[in-house]
């Protein structure tokens, strides 16, 4: 299918896998959100959660660049631009017994102190949205109790109150928080487009995988595109 | 009164990665259900290694059924047309105990009664298999994770859409201490559900 990625394209349509992207013509900046998952210090930042875990954060971090890059041209061609945290309330009230007795079992309890604050808990510094891609004014921010973005959030009336059909997706990471709000997305009829070089994972096969389960059955869940695609699509 | 409280006997599937699952380590088949995902044939169709997949399912749900858990077959689409075919009919069995729910999304949860279904029964743990691994029962599995359901990925009764992201799909939900839950097999769970008193 890289035959996809040198096909000329017109105006407004994105180079993508497995499909030109949108499905439906050309992209509407006024239709189109830029969603940004969990670029959170306590997944991509030094001392955070997956720090802790001891997992390897040039992995996490290496979309951060790419996303800074694309929210200024995604800013300036009019997309409604979101952000999401995961976290919990400081009583751990809304954190399912199970998430936090896992997350204790490697040693980095939701709730606990770490060198960024209390590990994935509302208002600590470990949870807030690093500095590269901070949101602006306007920006609106999800704060969300588990790994999909529309699950106990208003995400999806912010969405439809905008009178937004498309969605442009980045964050971290790439198997888990992205692909689990890209599935929650399609079902719910939003075109997706997830931005390859704007994610990243804690393990880098499973970044590749995540990207081909994407494009499954001629784009199972939307398609795959580098951000120099969807800027040449904004840019012309 | 003080009353001597006993130290908890429960039974844990064998072998399951990243942990002893379930995490409390009692396994209450009263409190659990097999949740077949893209059990229609649109997803069927789309999966490798079904025919074996379909007897694996069976056994499980056979199991799963003998020691007091639930089955529930999860269908996605909105119209039911295409299962009334008879050439339509490989696909695992429904016993007349089992429940049968219609999701409108890839999700079993997204548009179905799913987990009113689970909820109203009591059912809070969860064992995945299906069709479409990477899709129908990953997103089903996502979802009941973030909802609380305790779940158990039941590897060989899940048949790929493409069994070269097998692995990938499978490693997935044991990062981070099972993000998503732990993965196991059909044998382990049996077993287990053989030893529950």
């Amino acid at each position: 299918m890289s035959q996809t990625e040198t096909a000329p394209v017109s105006a407004g349509v994105v180079a993508a896998e497995p499909y030109n992207w949108p499905y439906d013509g050309t992209i509407d900046p006024t239709r189109t959100a830029m969603i940004n998952i969990d670029w959170q210090t306590d997944f991509c930042g030094k001392g955070g959660y997956v720090d802790f875990m001891g997992y390897d954060l040039n992995l996490t971090r290496a979309g951060l660049e790419p996303t800074a890059a694309m929210l200024a041209v995604a800013r300036a061609a009019g997309l409604f631009i979101l952000h999401t945290r995961e976290g919990h309330k400081p009583d751990l009230s809304d954190c399912p017994p199970n998430k936090l007795w896992r997350s204790k079992q490697m040693g980095a309890g939701i709730g606990d102190a770490g060198p960024c604050g209390r590990i994935l808990v509302r208002g600590e510094p470990g949870w807030d949205i690093v500095p590269e891609v901070y949101p602006i004014e306007g920006e609106p921010i999800v704060d969300k109790p588990g790994k999909g973005a529309f699950y106990a959030t208003d995400l999806d009336l912010l969405l439809r109150t905008r009178g937004i059909t498309h969605i442009v997706l980045t964050g971290i990471t790439t198997d888990v928080c992205v692909h689990t709000t890209m599935r929650e997305a399609n079902d719910r009829g939003y075109e997706c487009l997830l931005l390859s070089d704007c994610t990243g994972a804690t393990d880098h096969d499973n970044y590749l995988a995540a990207l081909e389960m994407v494009k499954m059955q001629g784009g199972v869940f939307g398609a795959v595109a580098p951000s120099s695609a969807l800027i040449k699509a904004l840019e012309g | 009164m003080d009353l001597v409280v006993p130290a908890v006997q429960g039974v844990t599937v064998t072998g399951t990665v990243p942990y002893p699952w379930p995490w409390t380590g009692v396994l209450d088949p009263g409190r659990t259900a097999l949740v077949v995902a893209g059990a229609d044939p649109w997803w069927i169709k789309r999966s490798q290694e079904r025919a074996v997949v379909i007897g694996l399912i069976d056994e499980v749900a056979a199991g799963v059924r003998a020691a007091g858990g639930v089955v529930v077959h999860v269908h996605h689409g909105l119209t039911d047309a295409a299962t009334s075919r008879p050439a339509d009919r490989e696909a695992p069995t429904i016993d007349r105990a089992d429940l049968v729910v219609r999701a409108a999304g890839i999700d079993g949860f997204f548009g179905s009664a799913l987990d009113t279904a689970l909820r109203a029964r009591g059912l809070d743990t969860l064992l995945l298999a299906g069709f479409g691994l990477e899709a129908p029962v990953h997103s089903t599995m996502r979802s009941a994770n973030d909802q609380g359901y305790e779940c158990l990925l039941i590897t060989d009764a899940c048949a790929p859409l493409d069994v070269a992201c097998r692995d990938a799909a499978i490693s997935i939900v044991t990062m981070s201490g099972g993000i998503f839950g732990a993965v196991g097999t059909s044998s382990a769970l049996l077993d287990a559900l053989r030893r529950v008193p």
